[in-house]
């Protein structure tokens, strides 16, 4: 894993080493603006809660998790050669079955039948098997021309936002007695924090003219992310005598996963050879 | 020319789509009959049991026999229009024929069970005098067998061991009456 970790670190500065040094460079400030929107899909390499949030983990991760990125606005300013500083606001989601949490949440509780909601209960108000994170995240990182319209762009950023954590009811019901109890599980919206790195790739239109330049471009992005989210929740239990109980606790989510996603965008800046 | 003729079959696949999107159908059925089994609560799920049950899983299972009566529109839509019970259960009443955790013999001990319908989110207290309405709404295969052909009443007390021997009354909204009693079971 570490091994792959380096190589995707390097690939830029690989394809540094490659370009041709001939090619002209930017001289000027300019920017770019990445059109709404940017989809794109999330490889979760690993996911874990804290020991205090590990009741209702089921509900946060899952090893089969697929997630989804939606970066609805990017927009990067660019200065001098290289260099570049960028602003992006960034939906992530991760999507499972509710079957992979049900039975992740029987595993962790070998003495009870567990029983998810019935899938004919339209208004149960709960969400299972979604959790989604929205940040805005400053980024810098570098312009290498690697041909005349083509760039890579490595860059690092870093996060802010807030999460929306699944809810869920589940019934539990004793193996040896008759005697069963249902959790309602609730978080109170998260903070997020994240680290960002990778590289976008662009290829923008040709243009003859030199001087001030209003180009489209295309391109994609692979990155790797890190994000931990902290939060309370609420597990609200009612047992078979109808006795309930509330109990809260923190959660805290550390995720880490590779993105890749497409976009398109317009960009202006002076060329100057 | 190739506007005149397209328009009006588009016009027509459009209605077509419109009309394809309702059609509910509306669903009666009643029950017919009532029959009494032992059921071990534990896997889980309720499962027929035989003449020995441990006391703390134990439950009878009522076999409900429900016959459709009446079905119209195009398809079943399980939240928006689930099935009518066209003669409702105005009394159940569940005794024992030897005294029960202190009920006489023969005095209703429907409050010493709980109404499971397939789903542990979803249990109903079973209060003596009233009915209850069955339902197949939490089971997985609610599309496919919209009816609910039993139910189950799981103790939720302890009697003392011995062997007991269980009696229900079915009265429905129209004045048909069901009885059926089970086998003598062995609570350990």
């Amino acid at each position: 894993m570490k091994k792959l970790v380096h190589l995707f670190l390097l690939f830029p500065f690989f394809c540094l080493a490659q370009k041709d040094s001939s090619t002209p460079q930017r001289k000027a400030i300019g920017w770019e603006l990445v059109l709404p929107f940017e989809p794109g899909l999330s490889y979760y390499l690993s996911s874990s809660t804290n020991e205090a949030s590990a009741e209702a983990s089921h509900l946060l991760s899952h090893p089969k998790a697929v997630g989804t990125r939606l970066q609805a606005l990017s927009a990067q300013l660019h200065f001098y050669d290289r260099a570049y500083i960028g602003l992006a606001y960034t939906l992530d989601g991760v999507g499972f079955k509710n079957a992979d949490a049900l039975e992740d949440l029987q595993k962790h509780q070998p003495g009870y039948f567990v029983q998810e909601e019935s899938k004919y209960i339209s208004s149960s108000g709960f969400s299972y098997g979604k959790y989604t994170q929205h940040y805005f995240r400053a980024e810098i990182g570098l312009n290498i021309r690697l041909k005349k319209f083509m760039y890579l762009q490595p860059f690092v950023s870093y996060g802010i936002g807030r999460g929306t954590v699944p809810s869920g009811k589940y019934g539990f019901k004793d193996n040896s007695s008759n005697y069963f109890y249902e959790n309602s599980y609730s978080f109170r919206r998260p903070m997020v924090n994240v680290i960002n790195a990778g590289f976008n790739f662009n290829l923008h239109s040709q243009d003859n003219n030199e001087e001030k330049r209003y180009m489209g471009y295309w391109g994609f992005r692979l990155d790797y992310t890190r994000a931990v989210a902290t939060a309370t929740g609420i597990v609200s239990s009612t047992d078979i005598y109808s006795a309930t109980a509330n109990r809260e606790y923190s959660m805290k989510r550390t995720s880490s996963y590779i993105s890749l996603s497409v976009f398109v965008g317009v960009s202006s800046y002076t060329d100057k050879r | 020319m190739k506007i005149k003729v397209g328009l009006p079959i588009l016009l027509f696949l459009f209605s077509i789509f419109l009309i394809s999107c309702e059609g509910d159908q509306t669903v009666k059925f009643r029950f017919t009959g009532l029959d009494l089994d032992h059921v071990n609560s534990a896997p889980g799920l309720p499962v027929i049991a035989h003449d020995s049950v441990p006391k703390k899983l134990y439950g009878i299972r009522l076999y409900l026999y429900p016959a459709e009566t009446y079905r119209k529109g195009r398809y079943f839509d399980p939240y928006e229009a689930p099935p009518i019970n066209e003669d409702p259960i105005t009394k159940l009443t569940v005794w024992c024929d030897s005294t029960f955790n202190g009920a006489a013999p023969g005095t209703p001990v429907n409050n010493q069970f709980l109404l499971f319908q397939g789903s542990y989110l979803h249990m109903d207290t079973l209060e003596i005098g009233k009915g209850i309405d069955p339902t197949a709404r939490y089971r997985e295969d609610f599309e496919k067998n919209n009816f609910p052909e039993y139910v189950d009443l799981l103790l939720r007390t302890e009697p003392t061991n011995g062997n007991y021997k269980f009696h229900v009354e079915m009265r429905l909204y129209n004045g048909a009456v069901y009885t059926d009693s089970t086998t003598n079971v062995k609570l350990y």
